[in-house]
């Protein structure tokens, strides 16, 4: 015997506009009052931010495109540049598309080796002093994001260690390392790295070996909780099973601690990016120092609100991009859902 | 019977062993490294003529500072004034108490913003949480030492500097006096060199000010997506069960929420705390006169920067380790786990 | 045992770097390693007008100073400078730990510089000053009772003006700045009552402000500030090279040997048969001073390029030490005899 069942549909939750104001607006007298007051004040605010923003000196910006792009780069190599930063800004519009269509991750990582490759060989004749700009505060970044990886694992394993003279000695360089400000690491390190190379090396990378040495002490604290918490049992029935200690890290615990290591590895990359802007007081002319040397021709002498207004949102339009970006990987990776 | 003895593998796989002579060697290594270093130190140094002299401390700084404060009488061990006749190591302490000063103050006012911001994200008020959001948001994702370099030359500075066409903000019967030179409280106005100034009472200077509310600002973001984490971390059904107990919104947020969050929140706003204190050596780039841009005066009036900043790191670092040890002893105290 | 192999020969590799890296360095003059990497490392300010600024347009660090930078890498026969801002208080580190060769940054020659590095001769006789609003009453260093005084930090003029007020006992607030634009911009905007430094600077800055007269150069010079380039110290070779650069650019301009006659072979070899000195001077080291001559000039030429009377940034230089010796300043070279 066949019974007819009727099928529910859920309620309809979709809200009038009207209905969700009331909600989440004006929901009782000391709401309405709030939401009054905040748009008020918000209103004054943002009529008060456009009138300025229609008569601030924007040309400190708009006329020096390229100054603040590449620095003090010659003017017959900035046309190569030009076309590196069209390829890296082209590949990352593909990343995110590709992202969006869900490409096959080998794929866009194949797609940004050939971007790196092609990179590398148009800015082959560009010393690294010469590069200045935004693209200095974008090399400074991967750069020392790249290296420092590495190196906080190692640090973070160390941590980790039975043994106890190689856990003392990777607590002490994070417990160092964690007690003193960025800047004064800079400071010290810049004088005592050209002291041991005796200036060969170049600025720009001695700045990197700070950042990298800076950033790995954190990464390692990272790794450290990433890899403790991966539950004791895996690691010991891989050991039951045969595999040795380095194996084991290598297989076994880091490939599940990096999953949970994301969301404060993000974090961390995302701070050390804006660190970059630290090095405009060890006289690098990246984004910030950029903005400065401009601020002293005669001018744009007063117009530092155009310029650190305009700071501010580059380093805000990166900075979110690459916490957007973290949020759609964890999504994908499925974390927190467990 | 005869009990076997434990079958001992060979040398060369005892674990025990092994460990022994993985550490040896690490030393080894470590030590080799050092020595290394140190080695083409010291023939930089021969090469470049500089000996390291720590006796230049005691020399008189002959600078005066930009946040004018007290320090420590190095002969007596008394706090006094800090004047250009003292010597550079007073000088360093007198910055240091700088460091101090903006540390505590800004720790109050980055609470109190990060914990009105926390709560207004969760509030259900639409415009509020979102307003609140784009705070957390902006602050987070800025250098900071932008946003000082913005508060200081494009904010403070920009104030009215008490001349006749741009006169002072003067509230409640000049209580409060607000120049380009600073915030008064209690002051007297005077006309000094053409502009109208505010003499005695509380004088807050704007290197000052912009780092306060720099450092506050930014820190606050974070403490609010602490405070928030830890609110939502209390079970919706403490709330619940608070609310129909009668608790109004309020008092259930206080005396039940509140005081459960605390023990979550705590351990990372000590780190907040610590990251605050060790950011505020970037006040270097405003020229407040605190530990770090008292050191880099030094530095470059005595050009012994090595010696300087040697100082100022391990200064940096006894900070750090003090105030570690006060959140720990707070954490042990409350019975929490140490972050 | 592998791994007790793979460390053994970790120890063996670091123990030979080591051995290597501490044998390695013979102390050698930092000429050979200018010479070695192509390019001279600079200390400019970078953020000084007339001394050393960026220009946007055309993407070089012009200026005094850099014009001075460019003489020492020609005289060297060195194609590239590269420029390294430096504040005053991170200039002298930068030279002892040698991270860069020599520093053109309107720098003072004092004793107690003087025991950590070299400097060069003097490029330019300067005194400190106070730069007022027009309509100030401060008319000197008596009036500055009370005031607040802006000035760079690590610098002469920190120091100075320290003593001065304290030799009146009066009391005043001191505002330092990183950069001599900022100071300029704290009295701008009414942060400080005078700002005081070196006069040069402070004719500078006035003449880039839009509108000149705002502002007055008021008292009389109450310091002597011979303004040189250094270098580290103990390096005669190096600091050859950068003295008989500038001392070659001021014979140059007591023989009125210029740009344009460095430039035309014909008029050139007129010269130096006439002049036998002439003939030391273009033929020293190689033909090393035509190539300076050729690349930026003689010393009156560098000067008049951003202080002569035609530029904004006009410094006169008629009467005072700045002129040549012969002439009644102050300005001297050597002579150019085998």
């Amino acid at each position: 015997m066949a019974t007819h069942v009727e099928a529910l549909l859920p309620p309809d939750e979709r809200l009038t506009p009207w209905d969700w104001a009331r909600r989440n607006l004006f929901d009782g007298w000391w709401n309405t009052i709030l939401t009054a007051g905040v748009a008020a004040a918000l209103l004054l605010a943002s009529v008060g931010i456009v009138r300025w923003a229609t008569r601030a000196h924007w040309s400190v910006v708009t006329d020096n495109p390229r100054f603040w792009l590449m620095g003090l780069m010659p003017v017959e190599l900035a046309r190569l540049a030009y076309w590196a930063g069209g390829l890296v800004a082209v590949a990352a519009l593909l990343t995110v598309l590709g992202v969006r269509a869900r490409v096959r991750p080998r794929t866009l990582v194949g797609l940004w080796v050939g971007i790196l490759v092609a990179v590398v060989w148009l800015m082959w004749t560009v010393r690294l002093d010469q590069i200045g700009g935004l693209y200095l505060t974008v090399l400074l970044g991967v750069v020392a994001i790249s290296a420092s990886f590495p190196l906080g694992v190692l640090v973070g394993m160390g941590r980790v260690s039975r043994l106890p003279v190689v856990k003392g000695f990777a607590t002490l360089y994070i417990e160092f390392i964690r007690g003193i400000p960025l800047i004064t690491v800079l400071l010290w390190f810049f004088i005592f790295v050209t002291l041991v190379s005796g200036g060969s090396l170049a600025r720009v990378v001695r700045a990197m070996i700070a950042l990298t040495i800076f950033t790995s002490a954190y990464v390692g604290e990272i790794v450290r909780a990433g890899i403790q918490s991966v539950p004791r049992g895996q690691s010991e029935a891989a050991r039951a099973v045969g595999l040795s200690a380095l194996q084991t890290m290598g297989y076994i615990v880091l490939p599940q601690a990096v999953k949970n290591m994301i969301p404060a590895l993000v974090g961390q990359f995302i701070s050390l990016f804006k660190d970059t802007s630290l090095t405009v007081i060890i006289g690098l002319s990246e984004l910030v120092g950029t903005g400065r040397s401009l601020l002293a021709i005669g001018q744009y002498l007063h117009d530092e609100r155009e310029v650190y207004v305009f700071l501010l949102v580059v380093y805000f339009m990166f900075s979110y991009a690459m916490s957007s970006g973290s949020r759609v990987l964890e999504r994908r990776l499925g974390l927190g859902e467990r | 019977m005869t009990v076997h003895p434990a079958a001992r593998p060979p040398i060369w796989r005892d674990a025990r062993v092994l460990e022994v002579v993985a550490q040896v060697l690490f030393v080894v290594l470590v030590a080799v490294a050092i020595w290394g270093v140190s080695e083409t130190l010291q023939r930089s140094f021969v090469r470049q003529n500089i000996r390291l002299n720590w006796g230049f401390f005691r020399q008189p700084a002959g600078f005066e500072l930009t946040a004018l404060t007290w320090t420590i009488d190095l002969e007596t061990w008394r706090f006094k004034d800090y004047e250009p006749t003292d010597s550079y190591a007073e000088a360093m302490i007198a910055g240091l108490f700088n460091t101090l000063k903006v540390a505590a103050l800004g720790i109050v006012v980055a609470t109190a913003l990060g914990v009105l911001v926390g709560v207004a994200r969760l509030s259900k008020n639409w415009l509020v949480n979102r307003l609140a959001l784009a705070y957390v948001e902006f602050l987070r994702n800025t250098p900071l030492l932008v946003q000082l370099f913005f508060w200081y030359f494009a904010v403070i500075l920009q104030l009215p500097d008490g001349s006749a066409q741009r006169p002072p903000l003067r509230l409640f019967d000049d209580l409060i006096v607000l120049t380009n030179s600073g915030l008064v409280f209690g002051g007297t106005v005077v006309e000094r060199f053409g502009r109208l100034t505010a003499d005695g009472g509380l004088q807050l200077g704007p290197e000052f000010a912009a780092l306060v509310v720099g450092l506050a600002a930014y820190t606050s973001s974070f403490i609010a997506e602490i405070i928030r984490g830890g609110i939502l971390a209390v079970s919706r059904g403490q709330m619940e069960a608070a609310r129909s107990l009668g608790l109004p919104y309020g008092m259930a947020l206080r005396l039940v929420v509140l005081p459960q969050a605390l023990r979550i929140v705590i351990p990372p706003l000590g780190n907040q705390y610590l990251n605050l204190t060790k950011n505020s050596s970037l006040a270097l780039g405003i020229g407040y006169a605190e530990f770090l841009t008292a050191a880099n005066t030094v530095s470059s009036q005595s050009f012994r920067s090595l010696e300087a900043f040697t100082f100022v790191t391990l200064g940096y670092l006894v900070i750090s380790l003090v105030i570690s040890a006060i959140l720990n002893l707070i954490r042990s105290r409350m019975g929490l786990a140490a972050a | 045992m592998r791994k007790v192999l793979g460390l053994a020969l970790a120890v063996v590799l670091a123990v030979g770097l080591a051995a290597y890296v501490s044998q390695a360095q013979p102390p050698r003059s930092r000429l050979d390693a200018v010479r070695a990497r192509g390019q001279l490392i600079c200390g400019v300010s970078g953020t000084t007008v007339g001394f050393s600024f960026p220009d946007p347009v055309s993407g070089r660090m012009i200026g005094f100073d850099a014009d001075f930078c460019r003489a020492v890498a020609a005289f060297i026969d060195v194609p590239s400078v590269e420029f390294v801002n430096l504040t005053s208080a991170s200039r002298i580190p930068a030279v002892l730990a040698g991270s860069v060769d020599v520093v053109f940054r309107t720098t003072t020659v004092t004793i107690g510089r003087d025991d950590q590095i070299d400097f060069g001769p003097v490029t330019f006789f300067d005194g400190q000053r106070l730069l007022v609003k027009s309509d100030s009453r401060i008319n000197g260093l008596d009036d500055l009772n009370g005031a607040r005084i802006c000035t760079q930090t690590g610098t002469t003029s920190e120091r100075n003006i320290t003593d001065q007020m304290r030799l009146r006992n009066f009391r005043f607030t001191l505002v330092t700045f990183a950069q001599p634009g900022e100071a300029f911009n704290g009295l701008v905007t009414g942060r400080c009552d005078v700002w005081t430094t070196d006069a040069s600077q402070l004719t500078a800055f006035r003449a880039t402000a839009p509108n000149p007269a705002d502002f007055k150069l008021v008292g009389r010079e109450f310091s002597d500030e011979p303004l040189a380039p250094f270098y580290q110290e103990n390096d005669s070779k190096w600091a050859d090279v950068v003295d008989y650069t500038v001392y070659g650019m001021v014979l140059a301009e007591e023989l009125g040997v210029t740009q344009a006659i460095a430039r035309n072979p014909a008029r050139l070899s007129e010269i130096t048969a006439r002049d036998p000195i002439a003939k030391n001077l273009m033929e020293f080291k190689g033909n090393a001073m035509t190539r300076v001559l050729q690349l930026v000039g003689n010393y009156g030429e560098v000067y008049d390029r951003y202080f002569g009377p035609r530029q904004r940034t006009a410094i006169l230089r008629d009467g005072t030490r700045n002129e040549l010796a012969r002439t009644g300043g102050a300005i001297s070279s050597r002579p150019f005899r085998p």
